[in-house]
């Protein structure tokens, strides 16, 4: 009796004993299997709309936006190289996410970090941080990088600059902003309006270091508008631009070049437009 | 009044004794837990998460109770005709209905209140790492328990609902899936007559989208109580609209409450 109890405990932890070995080693395979597929593996996002994914996932929006974000970076994550098929399926995925909780900063974050610069489908990628721009509006980050894709890759300096002076009105914005989006509202030919934009956000803030960063850069901006007002009659007397900005003084127009407070002179570039 | 508060006692005491509650505390142990992993896998915003997930639960484990257990007690009253071992004693049919919702209620309530607990603890820790809660945009324990409260109205309806149609059919699975079909068309509809009436996606007759508004006056619009995206992101919201919340909720659930007492006035229970 003693024995076949002994016997029944021996085949018993046997039994277990290699059912356990066959779980390590079944999983210990698979694991293999999924880390070897993982090389070739293809991300895949749902082709629903946006709309109807807003309404099937009824309360759950919230947590199915996460999700769909989480999918894209997560495979972002374990790749070294994306093909423009796994670029389209993340835009997929990020702009569902966006449509579920559009108020998400880290989607935003990834559409910026991300899309943009890998993507290169600059104006598809706008559209979608201005949907966290619109929601966001407390927030001054989706403008800055709206400003600087406008500014950096589709070289629109103009649209830039006006991004940026909506970012820069934001709370939190660094007042080095506001002086980057008069720069470039200058250099798109916009001189009066980044002058206008610089005394109105002087006006609001309370700084005196910041106040005299505006002080420096309108006295800047005054000096290539006095400056712009005497190429364009130095074009209209000469029906030529001016070799250099010298000409304007020695053809009688300029009585003496304006003084940059940035302690450098003025230069007018090839393209018409004057560095500061 | 003292039927109805007997009947409401004896019907949260069936609640706790059904051990729903050690399954609840369960659930809140694991969402703790998991929001603790979720949170760590975000770096910006992760109180918004931690949020997402809580409330989630929430709704999960609020839905289970009044599926489950609310719509499967009422049930077992209505169907297997337990009800005529409480109506035989001198209590009319709607002290019934009216004991029965407030003592189920009175058991969503704890649950909800144990789950909210769990939910805000677990916000604590899913955010400490970035900075607590103060991290979050505007982030006030008001709003957060007018978000949990807003939770309990909608189960509230969603088991007045079921009630309702426990007495209408004659079987729990009907009265369940009739529920829970009610349940997705209150969180859908608004959204679905948003994007009809923008017509960005879908050109729809003018008909059909007023037919759809019709319907969303018979229809609880379960969507309003959802206010998680306010508490996420520090957004505001009005203390008059949220009196206007309570008000709709309590009224919705009265007009159900009237109807079904209404009902099994009128039901043969023989």
């Amino acid at each position: 009796m003693l024995n076949f109890h002994r016997t029944k405990i021996f085949f018993t932890i046997v039994i277990v004993f290699s059912v356990f070995s066959l779980y390590v080693y079944s999983l210990q395979r698979m694991n293999r299997h999924v880390d070897n597929s993982r090389s070739h593996e293809v991300l895949e996002a749902s082709a629903l709309p946006p709309a109807f994914l807003k309404v099937a996932a009824g309360e759950f929006k919230g947590l199915m936006a996460d999700y769909l974000l989480l999918k894209g970076v997560a495979f972002l994550g374990g790749r070294h190289e994306t093909t423009e098929r796994d670029i389209n399926t993340i835009h997929t995925l990020f702009q569902q996410s966006l449509a579920l909780d559009p108020y998400f900063l880290q989607t935003c974050y990834y559409i910026q970090a991300y899309l943009v610069w890998h993507g290169k489908n600059y104006e598809e990628d706008i559209e979608l941080l201005k949907i966290s721009k619109n929601h966001r509006t407390w927030d001054w980050l989706p403008a800055f990088f709206i400003g600087f894709d406008y500014h950096y890759f589709l070289r629109d300096n103009l649209k830039a600059a006006t991004y940026l002076m909506e970012a820069s009105k934001k709370p939190g914005a660094s007042p080095f902003l506001a002086n980057l989006a008069a720069r470039l509202s200058q250099r798109g030919g916009q001189t009066e309006a980044a002058i206008a934009f610089l005394k109105s956000m002087r006006l609001q803030t309370k700084d005196d270091k910041v106040k005299e960063q505006f002080d420096k850069r309108i006295r800047a901006l005054e000096g290539v508008k006095l400056l712009e007002k005497g190429i364009a009659q130095y074009k209209a007397k000469f029906n030529h631009h001016p070799q250099s900005l010298d000409d304007l003084v020695t053809s009688g127009i300029l009585s003496g070049l304006p003084e940059n407070p940035y302690k450098k002179p003025f230069v007018l570039e090839d393209d018409g437009g004057i560095e500061f | 009044m003292n039927i109805i508060w007997q009947l409401s006692k004896i019907t949260f005491k069936q609640g706790i004794y059904s051990k729903v509650l050690y399954g609840i505390v369960l659930l809140s142990l694991i969402l703790f837990v998991s929001n603790l992993f979720i949170t760590q896998l975000f770096s910006l915003e992760i109180g918004k998460v931690a949020i997402d997930v809580g409330f989630a639960v929430l709704s999960l484990a609020g839905l289970s109770i009044v599926f489950f257990m609310g719509i499967g007690m009422l049930s077992r009253d209505v169907h297997q005709n337990n009800i005529r071992m409480v109506l035989c004693h001198p209590v009319a049919r709607w002290q019934y209905v009216a004991g029965k919702f407030i003592g189920l209620s009175l058991f969503i309530l704890v649950a909800v209140a144990v789950l909210g607990l769990f939910s805000a603890f677990s916000l604590c820790l899913g955010t400490a790492s970035a900075g607590g809660l103060q991290a979050l945009r505007n982030f006030s324990w008001v709003m957060l328990f007018a978000t949990v409260l807003s939770h309990l109205l909608a189960l509230l309806i969603i088991l007045a609902v079921g009630f309702l149609f426990t007495v209408i059919t004659s079987s729990g699975y009907l009265a369940m899936l009739l529920t829970f079909v009610v349940y997705i068309i209150g969180n859908t509809l608004d959204t679905v007559i948003k994007v009809l009436v923008q017509g960005e996606f879908v050109q729809a007759d003018v008909f059909f989208i007023n037919g759809l508004k019709f319907l969303s006056w018979v229809f609880p619009n379960l969507s309003v109580f959802d206010l998680k995206v306010y508490l996420s992101y520090g957004l505001s919201y009005d203390l008059i609209n949220l009196l206007w919340l309570g008000a709709y909720g309590t009224s919705y659930i009265l007009l159900l409450l009237f109807l079904t007492a209404a009902i099994l006035h009128k039901k043969d229970l023989c």
